[in-house]
């Protein structure tokens, strides 16, 4: 049963992720290598059984957690990535309008916008 | 908009005052500006105040950000526009009434004397009376690590007073919104090899001013811009 519940998370998050695909080529594609790594893990849970004594670690679940946690990393810096970057789009959005609205004293306008 | 035509040989000089919630000092300080320089822009960083209507009376030009973005950025703006107007040079000028508008005027002077692309104002070379022990302690430390980091022989940073020639002012590119912009830019001058020198100011410690003024935790603010820009460069 939980195991048809993981593989259908895993569906919708790689239809998701086929959805970004024009948007977020690289995090599209990322998800869907996620994805597929997750599907095998779940139907085949000895592979990462035997990945995890490859590396050295105890327990196939333990190497799961530290993946997890690389991920949760990877994701962190990727907002914060993103953040900035809507950051700077703000920046340059206010920046516009201040110049765009100036309020200049009436003796700098010239006399021939001051007559009309 | 037009503005009228050049009349005396600081009228292309354009003053820009970044200012954020200063109405408590900013009119005194922008009179005696304008007694001396006609064009005089204050960036309002979006004051919960009445910076920008004061100043709007005191006779400058405002541009008000519709959000508060700091200082680095008001500067860039405030640049940015007195370009536009066809500026040949800016001087950076706090609102808190901490520089010295003779100061202004003697390195404008020592910018045209020397055809150098920046002034640097120092209090170091200077004078900075009622300046705290810690403050003086850590803009020493400031400077080593600006010394370090851009092989500048500067003796001061952080000090709000330039003057920069057109070509400097088009040159530099303030990416710091908030205060670690004055390292940013020391660090430009050094990348693009902008030629500089020092002049020796005096910078009034007041009771507004050290109100105002950033905390000391606002250096590893500081230090915490720098290195994160460094990162995503």
């Amino acid at each position: 049963m939980i195991k048809a519940i993981i593989i259908g998370s895993l569906l919708l998050i790689l239809a998701y992720a086929f959805t970004q695909q024009k948007r977020s080529p690289l995090i599209s594609g990322a998800l869907a290598a996620i994805v597929f790594v997750g599907l095998i893990l779940t139907l085949f849970p000895e592979v990462l059984q035997m990945l995890a004594n490859d590396l050295g670690v105890g327990r196939g679940v333990d190497l799961m957690f530290y993946m997890v946690i690389l991920a949760a990393f990877l994701a962190i810096v990727n907002l914060h990535m993103r953040v900035r970057s809507l950051q700077d789009s703000l920046r340059d959005l206010a920046r516009a309008q201040a110049l765009r609205d100036p309020k200049v004293p009436a003796r700098e306008l010239d006399h021939s916008e001051l007559a009309s | 908009m037009q503005q009228r035509a050049p009349q005396n040989d600081l009228d292309q000089v354009w003053i820009v005052v970044p200012a954020y919630n200063e109405a408590g000092a900013i009119g005194p300080v922008l009179h005696a500006v304008l007694d001396v320089f006609p064009r005089v822009l204050v960036v309002d960083d979006c004051s919960n105040d009445h910076t920008g209507d004061l100043s709007a009376s005191a006779g400058a030009t405002v541009l008000r950000h519709p959000i508060n973005l700091g200082q680095g950025a008001a500067l860039q703006t405030g640049i940015d526009y007195a370009l536009a107007q066809g500026a040949e040079i800016v001087v950076t000028f706090d609102a808190d009434g901490q520089h010295s508008v003779a100061d202004a005027v003697a390195m404008v002077r020592l910018l045209r004397e020397t055809r150098c692309d920046l002034i640097l104002g120092s209090r170091f070379l200077g004078a900075a009376p009622n300046m705290s022990w810690r403050k003086r302690l850590l803009l020493r430390a400031a400077t080593l690590y600006t010394r370090l980091t851009t092989g500048l022989d500067v003796s001061d940073t952080h000090n709000g007073l330039r003057v920069l020639s057109r070509r400097a002012a088009e040159r530099i590119r303030i990416s710091q919104d908030r205060m670690a912009h004055a390292s940013e830019i020391l660090t430009q001058v050094a990348v693009q090899k902008l030629s500089y020198r020092e002049a020796p100011c005096t910078i009034s410690y007041t009771k507004y001013s050290m109100a105002k003024g950033q905390p000391l935790s606002g250096s590893l603010t500081i230090l915490r811009d720098l290195v994160v820009r460094r990162l995503y460069r």
